[in-house]
């Protein structure tokens, strides 16, 4: 039985066709994957079916009857939730209040309560564990994740669209994700999953629908799929995401932590003593379970976060307490970890997004006029050499995909020409196309004899561009190992489990 | 350019929409709209002298949308233009009436630097505790407001009080301090031509200098912009210096043209900055236009209720109509092109959201 049926559905964002006679079709109790590159169409297409956007034509099909969806109010009476690519929870209220938020069943006076015991028997039936008065900004993002999708079930949404769900989660994360969408599924529930991880595709979900510049390719089912097949589908060419990095030798030290201790939000230490080097022409690799002080480690780095204890140097001066400024003056550069809230301005123009950062320097600039049309220039150049679709520099950020903003941020680091690039989560949210060429870049960083610190929570990524591989558990480098080692002996590691002596002494003595 | 143009459609929509609401309202109270209106018009447009005088009441609205506009640009929400203007004005009348001995021009000059320099003091207390400890600006700023009032209220009433006027005010600042006229015997006077040169100074300082990318980096995304370097606490404190200066200067030059300091010297200019400035989109530019606007609503005010027997306060009204209006005028477009949808029926619908496009 179809639950839903998408007909000839267009939709044009000026003269970009962002939905071109698009059909897809889902059926009662599958997990259905929508896949495709960065810019395919597919949140827009979803965003239709969940009424944040209106379609120019095409029919929207819900259990049978062809019904008008002007809004998300609409979709969810339909039984139709959408779990977004990036998050919509209030950060400052807890899981109970973000859940109930805008729901009418709350009556005028809050029982939290009530409310709370309602959380935790929807927590019960899923297996999903999330604590239903934790605040939401003390959260990590697979939890958060959760609560997304929890915010929909309350709402008795028995279709659910997650768009990117996996792309914040940790392995473990994601298995226990999928373990509750499995559980959902047996109880009738359907879903259409939007990713770009093929193991994913091939894991999990019954059928595949692949997009490619707002087309339908394909919809194939799983079983007769496999890696390849799909690649190729997806991007129309063969991919290779294999290690591909030569032998280098390094350089002189440009990069030394030493004792470092770094707080969290919550004011605990989240770094603990941490000590580390990295060098001229080589990659190091921070691996770890997401929440093991990586992303405040990187903050710290790069300026944006208070070093309690313990001596930073770049390039040979003392940088334990500099602005985000200095650290850029002195030649690095940041790729963080959330492109909407730190990376991008995205009421700017892509043109005006592409310098930020670079405002004062000299060559876009005459006196304190800017010189846009140098501005105009190297964006343009920026987006042909990075490949960021559609290539129009005068459209804001948030009209571009999630992926394509990535390559964004990763234009305007690169072309800055740092001596020391600071990669967090480089790759997350990009489709293997773009995973590919992002990758490609970080390597040419590293041929070109700069220091590459790579932070990142998907390990293949780790193992394939680093040099070495620092793995962090509980805000500590539990080891730092050569990336040839065992995956087995690496995922010990990951959880605390060091009883194995890695090859070259103490695992303690981080400094190698 | 041309997104820049772009945003004066809506507040031109907006004025429209809120004029055939504004003569609904005149109709269904029995009155003449026509009389009305024209009233309104005549009292600006009728002569020479009346069109000077409209831009003389445009002026500190001028400059008060100025420093409104660029705080929201930078997200700073400053209410206290009013409070901004105020001290501007008192600094400029103490220039004015110890430094007598000075020439014109520097008297002049004086005055108006101290006016920016008073309305920028008054501005950078709430910017400087928004940007150190994130106290709400609106809440320091409306404070503001009254302290300035007040601190007028007894200038006037004590230390500089001229005793032989009945109501409390201030001595006359001197002769040559006065406002020079644009055009002899009008008037329009010289700080007017200053505030349209702001104006686009400022335009120029928003949309093609690195200071105002930096405003509106931090204006748009404050975290972004910091990551990316960009000093935010100064920024904030900037905008707001900015913004308080140019407040300031509003009230030294409305001081400089009306010649003594009195509590009612500010009618609420600073409370209107704010509806001048959304009606502009926070656009410099657009701010000369809906400053004058704002002005000459207010210009016909008096005459509309004399020949049509409208109350004055009308005006006001109209002018809260124009805030509704623009506000509605932002709502998402693709919702209105629903609606029409619906009802024209499914099958016209491509060709109905094309007219809207
Ligand atoms: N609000 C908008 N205004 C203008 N163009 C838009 C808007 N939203 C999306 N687009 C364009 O529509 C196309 C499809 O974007 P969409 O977000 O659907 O891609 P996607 O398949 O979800 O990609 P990703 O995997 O990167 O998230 C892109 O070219 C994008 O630039
Ligand atoms: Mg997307």
């Amino acid at each position: 039985m179809k639950v839903i049926e998408l007909n000839n559905i267009c939709k044009a964002f000026g003269d970009n066709k962002a939905n071109h006679n698009v059909c897809f079709n889902l059926k009662k109790g599958e997990i259905h994957a929508l896949l495709g590159e960065n810019g395919a169409g597919k949140s827009t297409l979803m965003n239709i079916l969940y009424g944040l956007y209106s379609c120019d034509s095409g029919d929207i099909v819900i259990n049978g009857d062809t019904v008008e969806v002007e809004n998300p109010s609409k979709a969810i009476e339909h039984g139709v939730g959408m779990v977004h690519q990036h998050f919509m929870l209030v950060p400052q209220l807890s899981v109970t209040q973000n859940i109930f938020l805008g729901m009418k069943e709350t009556g005028l006076f809050l029982k939290m309560d009530e409310l709370k015991k309602k959380v935790a028997e929807l927590n019960e039936s899923f297996g999903f564990n999330v604590d239903p008065s934790a605040v939401i900004w003390q959260l990590p993002v697979g939890v958060q994740q959760k609560v997304e999708i929890l915010k929909a079930l309350m709402r008795d949404a028995k279709i659910l669209i997650l768009d990117e769900p996996t792309a914040v989660l940790t392995p473990h994360e994601v298995k226990e994700l999928f373990g509750s969408i499995k559980k959902l599924t047996k109880s009738g529930y359907s879903i259409i999953l939007i990713t770009h991880k093929m193991e994913e595709v091939l894991d999990y979900c019954d059928r595949v629908t692949i997009m490619r510049e707002g087309q339908v390719v394909d919809t194939l089912l799983v079983s007769e799929a496999d890696h390849d097949i799909l690649a190729k589908a997806m991007v129309g060419r063969d991919v290779c995401l294999d290690r591909i990095i030569e032998p280098q030798e390094s350089g002189e030290v440009l990069l030394k932590l030493e004792g470092v201790t770094v707080l969290n939000d919550k004011k605990l230490p989240a770094v603990k003593n941490l000590s580390l080097e990295v060098a001229r022409g080589e990659i190091l690799g921070i691996a770890g379970v997401d929440g093991n002080g990586q992303l405040e480690l990187g903050e710290a780095i790069v300026g944006l976060r208070k070093i309690e204890e313990g001596t930073m140097n770049l390039i040979g001066q003392n940088t334990t307490h500099a602005k985000p400024r200095t650290m850029m003056d002195l030649g690095m550069a940041h790729i963080p970890d959330d492109r909407h809230k730190k990376g991008l301005v995205l009421d700017f123009s892509i043109k005006e997004n592409l310098i930020l950062g670079s405002q004062r320097d000299e060559i876009y600039h005459n006196g304190l006029l800017m010189n846009y049309a140098k501005v105009k220039e190297e964006a343009e150049r920026m987006v042909e050499e990075f490949d960021v679709r559609p290539r129009n520099i005068e459209l804001t950020g948030a009209m571009l995909s999630g992926g394509n903003q990535q390559k964004v941020i990763l234009a305007r680091e690169v072309s800055r020409n740092p001596e020391v690039l600071i990669a967090l989560q480089p790759t997350r949210g990009l489709d293997i196309g773009a995973i590919e060429f992002v990758r490609g870049k970080i390597i040419e960083e590293r041929k070109n004899n700069k220091a590459v610190l790579l932070v990142s929570t998907d390990l293949d990524e780790i193992l394939t561009l680093s040099d070495r591989i620092a793995i962090m558990y509980k805000g500590e480098i539990i080891g730092i190992v050569p990336p040839e080692t065992p995956v087995e002996e690496i995922g010990l590691l990951m959880g605390g489990i060091k009883n194995k002596k890695p090859k070259g002494g103490e695992p303690d003595e981080s400094q190698v | 350019m041309r997104v820049r143009f772009k945003s004066l459609i809506r507040p031109a929509i907006a004025i429209g929409i809120s004029l055939a609401i504004g003569a609904l309202i005149l109709l269904v109270a029995g009155y003449d709209v026509g009389k009305a209106f024209l009233a309104i018009w005549n009292a600006s447009f009728r002569n020479l002298r009346t069109i000077t005088t409209t831009f003389n009441k445009a002026s500190p609205l001028l400059y008060v949308g100025l420093a409104v506009a660029i705080s929201f640009r930078g997200n700073v929400f400053n209410i206290g233009a009013e409070g901004q203007l105020l001290m501007g004005a008192v600094f400029a009348t103490i220039v004015g009436l110890y430094l007598q001995f000075l020439p014109g021009f520097l008297l002049i000059i004086l005055m108006l630097l101290a006016g920016c320099l008073g309305g920028a003091l008054w501005a950078f207390i709430p910017g400087y505790l928004k940007a150190r400890y994130d106290v709400s600006e609106v809440i320091t700023t409306i404070m503001f407001n009254y302290i300035a009032l007040n601190f007028i209220g007894y200038l006037v009433r004590g230390p500089i009080r001229d005793t032989t006027q009945a109501e409390p005010q201030s001595f006359a600042i001197a002769r040559q301090g006065f406002l020079p006229s644009l055009i002899p015997g009008t008037p329009l006077h010289l700080g007017y031509l200053l505030g349209i040169l702001l104006a686009i100074g400022l335009f120029y300082l928003l949309f093609k200098t690195y200071i105002g990318y930096e405003v509106r980096a931090v204006g748009l995304n404050k975290n972004a912009a910091n990551v990316a370097g960009v000093n935010v606490r100064k920024t904030v404190v900037g905008t707001m210096l900015i913004s308080g200066a140019l407040a300031g200067l509003g009230g030294a030059i409305e001081l400089a043209n009306i010649h003594y300091l009195l509590e009612g010297i500010s009618p609420g200019y600073g409370f209107t900055g704010i509806a001048v400035a959304i009606l502009a989109n926070s656009n410099p530019i657009g701010v000369i236009f809906s400053s004058f606007l704002f002005g000459f609503l207010n210009a016909g005010a008096t005459s509309m209720q004399r020949s049509a027997g409208v109350s004055a306060s009308f005006v006001q009204i109209f002018q809260g109509i124009m805030i509704i209006a623009i506000a509605l005028a932002s709502v998402n477009k693709t919702k209105i092109t629903n609606k029409i949808k619906k009802t024209l029926g499914k099958d016209k619908n491509i060709t109905a959201a094309k007219e809207v496009e």
